[in-house]
């Protein structure tokens, strides 16, 4: 019966933490994940320990975890606080040095990860992502992508992935700099779109300054 | 913004209950202290009447207040006063005074462990 108990209580506070953290794991997700199967199974295993002695705490922490996943998105200094920024390992093929003793990463865990990414050579790559989750994301060059209808179009462009720079009204300074663009470019544009920056949800752009801009909704109820 | 807002609400809730538990256990501590007090004086000043009478009121205090610890304290940790507490009457009946202080101190003794166990403190948490 208390297995039982236990089972609805840890489906419930899986419940509230929500979907995202089952599909991808932040650091603290993880933690937090971890934590709550340890409680659920020490309450399980032990019956000397009451029932609101794994209840209590697994629903605090998953009530921590929400507030601080809130207050990730409500603020972009908590979130790289929290669950820190993307790194870039590998730019035009060359890899980043100083990124990799950061993250503490040897070549062997590099290459590992762009092989299971799909590429055996660095050199092949325009861009590699270290992800806040710790997975790689990898931008091949075009010469070694697949080749599809948009990307015969692409090879007359400039070959390099879109970066957001402006997220949920802020502007992303290192990614203007990678655009070689300013934030008056950037206003000019959304001046002409009838815009300020605060009404702009995502606003995603390459170094051909090709743009895509995704307007804030309102609140829904 | 639905779960952000029953965390929030949960979130003051566990507090809640966490300054329940932590206000009954006290209750409970100063209730059986002051009752083993009492035993002690009476058994030392030997009312047997008196004394008995303590000790069933000890008992039934303890039943009732048993069951709303279990919620919260170890189960182990309240057995154990349950069990000195269950002693108690036969250690009267059969005169063994020096028993019968024991297992008073026992009790508030580990009366004292639980309280410390639930209480807010730094020592808790180290």
């Amino acid at each position: 019966m208390r297995t039982i108990v236990i089972y609805i209580i840890a489906v419930i506070a899986l419940r509230i933490m929500g979907k995202r953290q089952l599909g991808e794991l932040q650091p603290s997700e993880l933690v937090v994940t971890i934590l709550v199967s340890n409680l659920a199974t020490m309450s399980i295993e032990d019956t000397n320990i009451p029932l609101l002695g794994t209840v209590m705490p697994i629903f605090t922490i998953v009530s921590c975890e929400v507030l601080v996943s809130f207050l990730n998105m409500k603020s972009h200094r908590a979130q790289s606080i929290i669950s820190g920024n993307p790194r870039v390992i590998i730019k035009d093929g060359v890899i980043n040095q100083q990124e990799m003793r950061n993250l503490r990463w040897t070549i062997e865990d590099l290459m590992e990860q762009l092989r299971i990414c799909g590429s055996f050579n660095f050199t092949e790559v325009s861009f590699a992502v270290v992800e806040t989750s710790g997975a790689l994301s990898v931008y091949q060059k075009y010469l070694h992508r697949p080749l599809t209808p948009e990307s015969m179009q692409e090879i007359n462009g400039e070959d390099s992935p879109p970066v957001t720079i402006i997220s949920d009204g802020i502007l992303v300074l290192d990614s203007l700099q990678y655009c070689n663009v300013d934030e008056s470019w950037v206003r000019d544009i959304l001046a002409r779109r009838q815009l300020d920056l605060k009404d702009v949800y995502v606003m995603i752009c390459d170094r051909a300054k090709t743009y895509t801009i995704v307007k804030k909704e309102r609140n829904r109820k | 913004m639905k779960r952000v807002i029953i965390a929030a609400i949960l979130l003051p809730c566990m507090l809640a209950v966490g300054l329940f538990s932590m206000y009954r256990v006290n209750g409970t501590y100063d209730a059986v202290t002051r009752i083993t007090a009492d035993i002690l004086e009476s058994s030392r000043d030997g009312h047997s009447d008196k004394t008995e009478s303590l000790i069933h009121d000890l008992q039934e205090r303890w039943m009732a207040e048993e069951n709303v610890l279990t919620h919260y304290v170890r189960h182990n940790q309240i057995e154990t006063v349950g069990q000195s507490v269950a002693k108690l009457h036969a250690l009267f009946v059969n005169d063994d005074t020096a028993s019968l202080e024991a297992e008073l101190y026992s009790i508030r003794w580990q009366m004292e462990n639980i309280r410390r166990s639930e209480a807010f403190q730094l020592e808790n948490i180290l």
